[in-house]
Protein backbone atom coordinates (compact mmCIF):
# COMPACT_ATOMS: atom_id res chain seq x y z
CA UNK A 1 0.00 0.00 0.00
CA UNK A 2 1.42 3.61 -1.19
CA UNK A 3 2.23 5.47 2.25
CA UNK A 4 -0.39 8.43 1.35
CA UNK A 5 -3.03 9.09 -1.03
CA UNK A 6 -2.40 9.25 -4.68
CA UNK A 7 -4.66 11.94 -5.72
CA UNK A 8 -6.12 13.38 -9.28
CA UNK A 9 -7.55 16.51 -9.49
CA UNK A 10 -9.60 16.46 -13.43
CA UNK A 11 -11.37 19.38 -14.64
CA UNK A 12 -13.41 18.41 -18.00
CA UNK A 13 -10.79 20.14 -20.36
CA UNK A 14 -7.02 18.89 -17.97
CA UNK A 15 -5.44 17.34 -15.25
CA UNK A 16 -5.26 20.40 -12.77
CA UNK A 17 -3.11 18.58 -10.25
CA UNK A 18 -2.13 15.12 -9.52
CA UNK A 19 0.29 13.70 -6.76
CA UNK A 20 0.46 12.35 -3.08
CA UNK A 21 -1.51 13.94 -0.73
CA UNK A 22 -1.94 13.05 3.37
CA UNK A 23 -5.37 14.69 4.00
CA UNK A 24 -7.84 15.79 1.35
CA UNK A 25 -11.32 17.70 2.46
CA UNK A 26 -14.38 18.25 0.01
CA UNK A 27 -17.96 19.22 0.19
CA UNK A 28 -19.96 16.74 -0.79
CA UNK A 29 -24.02 17.01 -0.98
CA UNK A 30 -24.33 15.30 2.32
CA UNK A 31 -21.61 17.44 3.75
CA UNK A 32 -17.92 17.76 3.86
CA UNK A 33 -15.46 14.76 4.00
CA UNK A 34 -12.29 14.09 5.04
CA UNK A 35 -10.20 11.18 3.43
CA UNK A 36 -7.18 9.69 4.91
CA UNK A 37 -5.49 7.01 4.11
CA UNK A 38 -7.14 3.99 4.20
CA UNK A 39 -10.18 5.01 3.66
CA UNK A 40 -13.25 2.94 2.93
CA UNK A 41 -14.22 2.86 -0.62
CA UNK A 42 -16.49 5.75 -1.31
CA UNK A 43 -18.55 7.70 -4.47
CA UNK A 44 -19.90 10.87 -3.69
CA UNK A 45 -21.02 13.87 -5.24
CA UNK A 46 -19.34 16.75 -4.73
CA UNK A 47 -20.86 20.05 -4.64
CA UNK A 48 -20.02 24.12 -5.80
CA UNK A 49 -17.28 24.10 -3.00
CA UNK A 50 -13.46 24.57 -1.71
CA UNK A 51 -11.49 21.18 -2.25
CA UNK A 52 -8.46 21.43 0.17
CA UNK A 53 -5.33 19.75 -0.43
CA UNK A 54 -2.74 18.67 2.19
CA UNK A 55 0.57 17.11 1.20
CA UNK A 56 3.89 16.27 2.38
CA UNK A 57 6.36 17.90 0.69
CA UNK A 58 4.31 20.87 -1.27
CA UNK A 59 2.42 22.29 1.71
CA UNK A 60 -1.28 22.44 1.24
CA UNK A 61 -3.01 24.09 -0.87
CA UNK A 62 -7.00 25.04 -2.29
CA UNK A 63 -8.43 24.51 -4.77
CA UNK A 64 -12.16 26.01 -5.86
CA UNK A 65 -14.48 22.76 -7.66
CA UNK A 66 -17.88 22.99 -9.59
CA UNK A 67 -20.39 20.51 -9.11
CA UNK A 68 -18.91 17.05 -9.59
CA UNK A 69 -17.23 14.20 -8.01
CA UNK A 70 -15.09 12.26 -5.83
CA UNK A 71 -14.26 8.74 -5.80
CA UNK A 72 -12.23 7.11 -2.64
CA UNK A 73 -10.78 3.32 -3.67
CA UNK A 74 -7.31 1.47 -2.78
CA UNK A 75 -6.18 5.30 -1.64
CA UNK A 76 -6.82 6.62 -4.80
CA UNK A 77 -8.37 9.58 -4.87
CA UNK A 78 -10.09 11.35 -8.06
CA UNK A 79 -11.81 14.51 -7.62
CA UNK A 80 -13.92 15.31 -10.35
CA UNK A 81 -15.61 18.66 -11.36
CA UNK A 82 -16.22 20.62 -14.97
CA UNK A 83 -14.29 23.47 -13.74
CA UNK A 84 -11.37 23.58 -11.32
CA UNK A 85 -9.20 26.55 -10.53
CA UNK A 86 -6.38 26.99 -8.44
CA UNK A 87 -6.44 29.00 -5.43
CA UNK A 88 -2.99 31.27 -6.12
CA UNK A 89 -4.58 31.28 -9.46
CA UNK A 90 -7.99 33.08 -8.93
CA UNK A 91 -8.30 36.61 -9.10
CA UNK A 92 -9.98 37.95 -5.59
CA UNK A 93 -11.94 41.18 -7.37
CA UNK A 94 -12.69 39.13 -10.51
CA UNK A 95 -14.40 36.61 -8.17
CA UNK A 96 -16.15 39.03 -6.40
CA UNK A 97 -17.45 40.65 -8.64
CA UNK A 98 -18.76 37.81 -10.52
CA UNK A 99 -20.87 37.03 -7.14
CA UNK A 100 -22.12 40.39 -7.02
CA UNK A 101 -23.07 39.68 -10.27
CA UNK A 102 -24.66 36.73 -9.69
CA UNK A 103 -26.33 37.33 -6.87
CA UNK A 104 -29.63 39.09 -8.26
CA UNK A 105 -30.08 36.56 -10.67
CA UNK A 106 -33.73 34.34 -10.16
CA UNK A 107 -33.47 31.89 -7.87
CA UNK A 108 -35.30 29.68 -10.28
CA UNK A 109 -32.30 29.89 -12.67
CA UNK A 110 -30.25 26.83 -12.46
CA UNK A 111 -28.00 28.10 -14.39
CA UNK A 112 -27.27 31.21 -12.80
CA UNK A 113 -27.88 29.28 -9.52
CA UNK A 114 -24.98 27.04 -9.97
CA UNK A 115 -22.66 30.08 -11.42
CA UNK A 116 -23.51 31.66 -8.39
CA UNK A 117 -22.38 28.93 -6.37
CA UNK A 118 -19.43 28.43 -8.31
CA UNK A 119 -17.97 32.30 -8.16
CA UNK A 120 -18.98 31.86 -3.87
CA UNK A 121 -16.68 28.90 -3.84
CA UNK A 122 -13.73 30.76 -6.03
CA UNK A 123 -14.16 33.94 -3.17
CA UNK A 124 -13.83 31.30 -0.35
CA UNK A 125 -10.81 29.58 -1.82
CA UNK A 126 -8.66 33.15 -2.34
CA UNK A 127 -9.77 34.31 0.64
CA UNK A 128 -8.88 31.54 3.55
CA UNK A 129 -5.71 31.05 0.76
CA UNK B 1 3.91 48.86 -83.28
CA UNK B 2 3.54 49.87 -79.61
CA UNK B 3 3.25 47.65 -76.47
CA UNK B 4 -0.31 48.67 -75.45
CA UNK B 5 -3.05 47.11 -74.29
CA UNK B 6 -5.13 47.51 -76.87
CA UNK B 7 -2.52 46.69 -79.76
CA UNK B 8 -2.85 43.96 -82.25
CA UNK B 9 0.85 43.31 -83.40
CA UNK B 10 1.54 39.90 -82.70
CA UNK B 11 0.55 37.01 -85.63
CA UNK B 12 -0.44 34.38 -83.13
CA UNK B 13 -2.49 34.77 -80.32
CA UNK B 14 -0.97 33.18 -77.03
CA UNK B 15 -3.73 31.29 -74.91
CA UNK B 16 -3.71 33.75 -72.64
CA UNK B 17 -5.13 36.47 -74.94
CA UNK B 18 -6.94 34.10 -76.84
CA UNK B 19 -9.32 34.50 -73.44
CA UNK B 20 -9.15 38.23 -73.62
CA UNK B 21 -10.20 38.48 -76.78
CA UNK B 22 -13.26 36.27 -76.80
CA UNK B 23 -13.84 38.44 -73.48
CA UNK B 24 -14.17 42.29 -74.71
CA UNK B 25 -14.20 41.69 -78.03
CA UNK B 26 -14.30 39.62 -81.73
CA UNK B 27 -12.43 42.18 -83.55
CA UNK B 28 -9.65 42.88 -82.15
CA UNK B 29 -6.58 40.25 -80.72
CA UNK B 30 -5.88 41.98 -77.20
CA UNK B 31 -2.61 40.92 -75.87
CA UNK B 32 -1.90 41.66 -72.00
CA UNK B 33 1.15 44.44 -71.73
CA UNK B 34 4.19 43.31 -70.01
CA UNK B 35 3.01 45.55 -67.21
CA UNK B 36 -0.05 43.84 -67.11
CA UNK B 37 1.72 39.90 -66.81
CA UNK B 38 4.04 41.60 -64.12
CA UNK B 39 1.42 43.00 -61.99
CA UNK B 40 -0.30 39.44 -62.14
CA UNK B 41 2.42 37.36 -61.16
CA UNK B 42 3.10 39.45 -57.95
CA UNK B 43 -0.43 38.70 -57.32
CA UNK B 44 -0.03 35.26 -57.58
CA UNK B 45 3.00 35.52 -55.72
CA UNK B 46 1.20 37.30 -53.00
CA UNK B 47 -1.79 34.70 -53.10
CA UNK B 48 0.59 31.84 -52.87
CA UNK B 49 2.33 33.23 -49.48
CA UNK B 50 -1.07 33.72 -47.96
CA UNK B 51 -2.27 30.01 -48.69
CA UNK B 52 1.43 29.02 -47.41
CA UNK B 53 0.89 30.88 -44.19
CA UNK B 54 -2.47 29.64 -43.41
CA UNK B 55 -1.31 26.12 -44.41
CA UNK B 56 1.46 26.20 -41.61
CA UNK B 57 -0.96 28.12 -39.47
CA UNK B 58 -3.04 24.97 -39.82
CA UNK B 59 -0.64 22.74 -39.04
CA UNK B 60 0.68 24.51 -35.69
CA UNK B 61 -3.07 24.33 -35.08
CA UNK B 62 -3.63 20.57 -35.55
CA UNK B 63 -1.00 20.11 -32.76
CA UNK B 64 -3.14 21.95 -30.58
CA UNK B 65 -5.95 20.58 -31.07
CA UNK B 66 -4.54 17.26 -30.58
CA UNK B 67 -3.02 18.45 -27.05
CA UNK B 68 -6.53 19.57 -25.97
CA UNK B 69 -7.58 15.91 -26.61
CA UNK B 70 -5.22 14.23 -24.79
CA UNK B 71 -5.78 17.02 -21.77
CA UNK B 72 -9.22 15.93 -22.06
CA UNK B 73 -8.82 12.16 -21.74
CA UNK B 74 -8.12 12.08 -17.65
CA UNK B 75 -11.94 13.17 -16.96
CA UNK B 76 -13.53 10.97 -20.14
CA UNK B 77 -11.04 7.47 -18.40
CA UNK B 78 -12.29 8.56 -14.96
CA UNK B 79 -15.81 9.21 -15.64
CA UNK B 80 -15.54 5.67 -17.48
CA UNK B 81 -14.25 4.03 -14.74
CA UNK B 82 -17.08 5.14 -12.48
CA UNK B 83 -19.65 4.42 -14.35
CA UNK B 84 -18.56 0.63 -14.92
CA UNK B 85 -18.13 0.42 -11.29
CA UNK B 86 -21.60 1.67 -10.47
CA UNK B 87 -22.90 -1.00 -13.48
CA UNK B 88 -21.34 -3.47 -11.42
CA UNK B 89 -23.23 -3.50 -9.02
CA UNK B 90 -26.11 -2.05 -10.05
CA UNK B 91 -28.68 -3.87 -12.63
CA UNK B 92 -31.90 -1.65 -13.39
CA UNK B 93 -30.82 1.70 -14.24
CA UNK B 94 -33.67 4.42 -14.39
CA UNK B 95 -32.45 7.75 -15.09
CA UNK B 96 -34.04 10.46 -17.78
CA UNK B 97 -30.81 10.64 -19.74
CA UNK B 98 -30.77 6.84 -20.16
CA UNK B 99 -34.63 6.14 -21.04
CA UNK B 100 -35.31 4.53 -23.86
CA UNK B 101 -38.66 5.85 -25.80
CA UNK B 102 -40.31 5.09 -29.47
CA UNK B 103 -38.54 7.51 -31.40
CA UNK B 104 -41.15 10.29 -33.01
CA UNK B 105 -39.01 12.90 -33.39
CA UNK B 106 -35.13 13.17 -33.10
CA UNK B 107 -32.41 16.11 -32.94
CA UNK B 108 -29.66 15.94 -35.18
CA UNK B 109 -26.64 18.06 -33.87
CA UNK B 110 -24.72 19.19 -36.91
CA UNK B 111 -20.81 20.30 -35.84
CA UNK B 112 -19.38 22.84 -38.92
CA UNK B 113 -16.21 24.96 -39.15
CA UNK B 114 -16.44 28.75 -38.65
CA UNK B 115 -14.31 29.51 -41.37
CA UNK B 116 -14.19 28.28 -44.98
CA UNK B 117 -10.49 27.87 -47.10
CA UNK B 118 -11.25 23.82 -45.98
CA UNK B 119 -11.72 22.43 -49.09
CA UNK B 120 -15.19 20.21 -48.62
CA UNK B 121 -15.39 19.94 -44.93
CA UNK B 122 -18.41 21.67 -44.18
CA UNK B 123 -20.05 20.32 -47.23
CA UNK B 124 -19.23 16.93 -46.62
CA UNK B 125 -21.25 16.72 -43.01
CA UNK B 126 -23.61 18.84 -44.49
CA UNK B 127 -24.73 16.38 -46.67
CA UNK B 128 -24.27 13.65 -44.51
CA UNK B 129 -26.71 15.80 -42.50
CA UNK B 130 -29.46 15.92 -45.30
CA UNK B 131 -28.82 12.29 -45.99
CA UNK B 132 -29.91 11.68 -42.56
CA UNK B 133 -32.89 14.10 -42.51
CA UNK B 134 -34.34 12.58 -45.82
CA UNK B 135 -33.46 9.12 -44.03
CA UNK B 136 -35.98 10.29 -41.13
CA UNK B 137 -38.83 11.98 -43.18
CA UNK B 138 -38.80 8.25 -45.28
CA UNK B 139 -39.59 6.31 -42.15
CA UNK B 140 -42.25 9.37 -41.23
CA UNK B 141 -39.52 11.00 -38.53
CA UNK B 142 -39.76 14.78 -37.58
CA UNK B 143 -36.71 16.06 -36.69
CA UNK B 144 -35.26 19.49 -35.43
CA UNK B 145 -31.58 20.60 -35.98
CA UNK B 146 -29.28 22.75 -33.46
CA UNK B 147 -26.87 23.70 -35.69
CA UNK B 148 -22.83 24.41 -34.19
CA UNK B 149 -20.82 26.63 -36.32
CA UNK B 150 -21.12 29.51 -38.82
CA UNK B 151 -20.61 27.44 -41.53
CA UNK B 152 -23.91 25.46 -40.86
CA UNK B 153 -25.73 28.51 -39.85
CA UNK B 154 -25.54 30.17 -43.07
CA UNK B 155 -26.75 26.99 -44.40
CA UNK B 156 -29.23 26.48 -42.51
CA UNK B 157 -30.53 29.90 -42.61
CA UNK B 158 -30.94 30.29 -46.15
CA UNK B 159 -33.26 27.26 -45.88
CA UNK B 160 -35.89 28.28 -43.46
CA UNK B 161 -38.18 25.12 -44.25
CA UNK B 162 -35.33 22.88 -42.11
CA UNK B 163 -36.84 23.01 -38.69
CA UNK B 164 -33.85 24.38 -36.59
CA UNK B 165 -33.70 24.66 -32.65
CA UNK B 166 -30.63 26.52 -32.43
CA UNK B 167 -27.91 28.58 -34.22
CA UNK B 168 -24.53 27.90 -31.90
CA UNK B 169 -21.17 28.94 -32.78
CA UNK B 170 -17.93 27.49 -31.41
CA UNK B 171 -14.84 29.28 -30.27
CA UNK B 172 -11.49 28.67 -32.49
CA UNK B 173 -10.53 25.69 -29.82
CA UNK B 174 -13.62 24.19 -28.38
CA UNK B 175 -14.01 24.45 -24.34
CA UNK B 176 -16.40 23.25 -21.96
CA UNK B 177 -18.32 26.06 -22.31
CA UNK B 178 -19.38 25.73 -26.07
CA UNK B 179 -19.84 22.16 -24.42
CA UNK B 180 -22.12 22.60 -22.30
CA UNK B 181 -24.18 25.30 -24.50
CA UNK B 182 -24.89 22.23 -26.45
CA UNK B 183 -25.58 19.68 -23.94
CA UNK B 184 -27.36 21.50 -22.25
CA UNK B 185 -29.87 22.70 -25.44
CA UNK B 186 -30.16 18.84 -26.27
CA UNK B 187 -30.41 17.48 -22.55
CA UNK B 188 -33.63 20.01 -22.07
CA UNK B 189 -34.78 18.88 -25.40
CA UNK B 190 -34.44 15.52 -24.75
CA UNK B 191 -35.81 15.40 -20.66
CA UNK B 192 -38.56 17.67 -21.62
CA UNK B 193 -39.25 14.46 -24.37
CA UNK B 194 -39.54 17.14 -27.12
CA UNK B 195 -37.57 14.52 -28.90
CA UNK B 196 -37.09 10.94 -27.99
CA UNK B 197 -33.60 10.78 -29.58
CA UNK B 198 -30.26 13.00 -30.33
CA UNK B 199 -27.60 12.26 -32.87
CA UNK B 200 -24.53 13.95 -32.79
CA UNK B 201 -23.18 14.45 -36.49
CA UNK B 202 -19.68 15.09 -36.48
CA UNK B 203 -16.49 14.86 -38.76
CA UNK B 204 -14.15 12.29 -37.32
CA UNK B 205 -10.29 12.55 -38.19
CA UNK B 206 -8.98 9.62 -39.22
CA UNK B 207 -5.61 11.01 -40.88
CA UNK B 208 -4.36 14.10 -42.61
CA UNK B 209 -6.05 13.44 -45.66
CA UNK B 210 -9.22 11.29 -44.76
CA UNK B 211 -11.99 12.22 -42.22
CA UNK B 212 -14.95 10.37 -42.13
CA UNK B 213 -18.42 12.34 -41.30
CA UNK B 214 -20.16 9.82 -38.37
CA UNK B 215 -23.34 9.78 -36.86
CA UNK B 216 -22.99 8.95 -33.39
CA UNK B 217 -26.63 8.58 -30.75
CA UNK B 218 -25.75 10.74 -27.60
CA UNK B 219 -29.03 10.59 -26.16
CA UNK B 220 -29.90 8.32 -24.78
CA UNK B 221 -27.00 7.38 -23.19
CA UNK B 222 -26.20 3.53 -22.18
CA UNK B 223 -26.13 3.61 -18.56
CA UNK B 224 -22.41 1.87 -19.33
CA UNK B 225 -21.46 4.98 -21.14
CA UNK B 226 -21.55 2.73 -24.31
CA UNK B 227 -21.02 5.04 -27.76
CA UNK B 228 -23.29 3.73 -30.43
CA UNK B 229 -23.91 5.00 -33.97
CA UNK B 230 -27.53 5.23 -35.79
CA UNK B 231 -26.76 1.70 -37.14
CA UNK B 232 -26.97 0.08 -33.18
CA UNK B 233 -23.84 -0.55 -33.22
CA UNK B 234 -21.71 0.15 -30.37
CA UNK B 235 -18.51 0.09 -28.82
CA UNK B 236 -17.72 -0.11 -25.52
CA UNK B 237 -16.63 3.12 -24.30
CA UNK B 238 -14.14 0.82 -22.50
CA UNK B 239 -12.61 0.37 -26.04
CA UNK B 240 -13.39 4.35 -27.12
CA UNK B 241 -10.22 5.32 -29.35
CA UNK B 242 -8.84 8.79 -29.08
CA UNK B 243 -6.47 9.86 -32.07
CA UNK B 244 -3.00 11.21 -31.66
CA UNK B 245 -0.48 12.77 -34.09
CA UNK B 246 2.59 11.32 -34.32
CA UNK B 247 5.62 10.87 -36.55
CA UNK B 248 6.45 7.46 -38.18
CA UNK B 249 9.84 7.60 -40.50
CA UNK B 250 9.36 11.47 -40.56
CA UNK B 251 6.43 11.83 -41.50
CA UNK B 252 3.28 13.65 -39.90
CA UNK B 253 1.14 10.50 -39.29
CA UNK B 254 -2.30 9.78 -36.96
CA UNK B 255 -2.67 7.01 -34.81
CA UNK B 256 -5.80 6.25 -32.39
CA UNK B 257 -5.25 4.83 -29.15
CA UNK B 258 -7.24 2.94 -27.04
CA UNK B 259 -8.72 5.06 -23.81
CA UNK B 260 -7.53 3.28 -20.71
CA UNK B 261 -9.84 -0.22 -19.81
CA UNK B 262 -10.81 -0.03 -15.91
CA UNK B 263 -8.90 -2.75 -14.59
CA UNK B 264 -11.07 -5.25 -12.60
CA UNK B 265 -8.13 -6.20 -10.14
CA UNK B 266 -8.85 -2.49 -8.97
CA UNK B 267 -12.49 -2.77 -8.79
CA UNK B 268 -13.37 -2.03 -5.12
CA UNK B 269 -17.38 -1.64 -4.30
CA UNK B 270 -17.95 1.96 -3.68
CA UNK B 271 -19.80 2.52 -1.56
CA UNK B 272 -22.24 5.44 -2.47
CA UNK B 273 -22.80 8.29 -0.32
CA UNK B 274 -25.81 8.95 -2.38
CA UNK B 275 -28.84 7.25 -3.54
CA UNK B 276 -27.17 5.80 -7.11
CA UNK B 277 -29.86 7.52 -9.39
CA UNK B 278 -28.80 10.83 -7.47
CA UNK B 279 -25.44 10.04 -8.75
CA UNK B 280 -25.81 9.01 -12.08
CA UNK B 281 -27.89 12.17 -12.15
CA UNK B 282 -25.03 14.15 -11.15
CA UNK B 283 -22.39 11.84 -13.67
CA UNK B 284 -24.14 11.75 -16.52
CA UNK B 285 -23.95 14.97 -17.45
CA UNK B 286 -20.40 15.37 -17.02
CA UNK B 287 -20.21 11.96 -19.60
CA UNK B 288 -22.83 13.81 -22.41
CA UNK B 289 -20.43 17.77 -21.32
CA UNK B 290 -17.24 15.37 -21.77
CA UNK B 291 -18.46 13.02 -25.34
CA UNK B 292 -19.86 16.43 -27.15
CA UNK B 293 -16.50 18.19 -26.51
CA UNK B 294 -14.57 15.29 -27.73
CA UNK B 295 -16.76 15.67 -31.18
CA UNK B 296 -15.96 19.04 -31.06
CA UNK B 297 -12.32 18.62 -30.30
CA UNK B 298 -12.19 16.13 -33.29
CA UNK B 299 -14.06 18.12 -35.36
CA UNK B 300 -11.77 20.68 -35.76
CA UNK B 301 -8.55 18.69 -35.85
CA UNK B 302 -10.95 17.27 -39.43
CA UNK B 303 -11.40 21.01 -40.30
CA UNK B 304 -7.53 21.96 -39.77
CA UNK B 305 -6.64 18.88 -42.13
CA UNK B 306 -8.55 19.95 -44.76
CA UNK B 307 -7.34 23.18 -44.72
CA UNK B 308 -3.77 22.44 -44.69
CA UNK B 309 -4.75 20.10 -47.74
CA UNK B 310 -6.83 22.32 -49.50
CA UNK B 311 -3.90 25.39 -48.40
CA UNK B 312 -1.32 23.00 -50.17
CA UNK B 313 -3.15 22.51 -53.09
CA UNK B 314 -3.70 26.49 -53.57
CA UNK B 315 0.04 26.72 -52.82
CA UNK B 316 1.08 24.31 -55.76
CA UNK B 317 -1.47 25.62 -57.94
CA UNK B 318 -0.26 29.26 -57.49
CA UNK B 319 3.27 27.68 -58.44
CA UNK B 320 2.05 26.44 -61.82
CA UNK B 321 0.52 29.32 -62.47
CA UNK B 322 3.25 31.55 -61.61
CA UNK B 323 5.40 29.34 -63.73
CA UNK B 324 3.11 29.39 -66.69
CA UNK B 325 2.71 32.98 -66.38
CA UNK B 326 6.20 33.82 -66.29
CA UNK B 327 7.04 32.51 -69.42
CA UNK B 328 4.63 34.29 -71.39
CA UNK B 329 5.60 37.41 -69.69
CA UNK B 330 9.38 36.27 -70.72
CA UNK B 331 7.88 35.65 -74.64
CA UNK B 332 6.14 38.64 -74.68
CA UNK B 333 9.63 40.75 -73.73
CA UNK B 334 11.71 38.71 -76.59
CA UNK B 335 8.80 39.57 -78.57
CA UNK B 336 9.03 43.52 -77.82
CA UNK B 337 12.61 43.40 -78.22
CA UNK B 338 12.75 41.59 -81.03
CA UNK B 339 10.32 44.27 -82.73
CA UNK B 340 12.35 47.34 -81.56
CA UNK B 341 14.97 45.52 -83.36
CA UNK B 342 13.46 44.82 -86.16
CA UNK B 343 12.50 48.47 -86.24
CA UNK B 344 15.78 50.08 -85.88
CA UNK B 345 17.12 47.91 -89.07
CA UNK B 346 14.23 48.64 -90.96
CA UNK B 347 15.12 52.21 -90.55
CA UNK B 348 18.30 52.08 -90.82
CA UNK B 349 17.97 50.40 -94.08
CA UNK B 350 15.60 53.13 -95.39
CA UNK B 351 18.47 56.13 -94.51
CA UNK B 352 21.13 53.74 -96.46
Amino acid sequence: MPEQLQVELVAADRLVWSGEATRIIARTSEGDVGILRGHAPLLSVMIEGVVEIDTADEGSFLAAVDAGFISVANDRVSLLAEHVDLAEHIDADEARAAVRKYSDSDPDDSAAQSALRRAEARVRAVERR
Amino acid sequence: MSSTMWATTSAKPTPLSAKASSRRSSLYIVRCSLRDLRDRIDSVKNTQKITEAMKLVAAAKVRRAQEAVVSGRPFSEALVDVLFNINEQLDDIDVPLTRVRPVKKVALVVVTGERGLCGAFNNNIIKKAEERMGQLKQLGIEYTVVSVGKKGNAYFQRRPYIPVDRFLESSSLPTTKDAQAIADDVFSLFVSEEVDKVELLYTKFVSLVKSDQVIHTLLPLSPKGEICDVNGVCVDAAEDELFRLTTKEGKLTVERDIVRTPTTTFSAILQFEQDPVQILDALLPLYLNSQILRALQESLASELAARMSAMSSATDNAVELKKTLSILYNRQRQAKITGEILEIVAGADALA
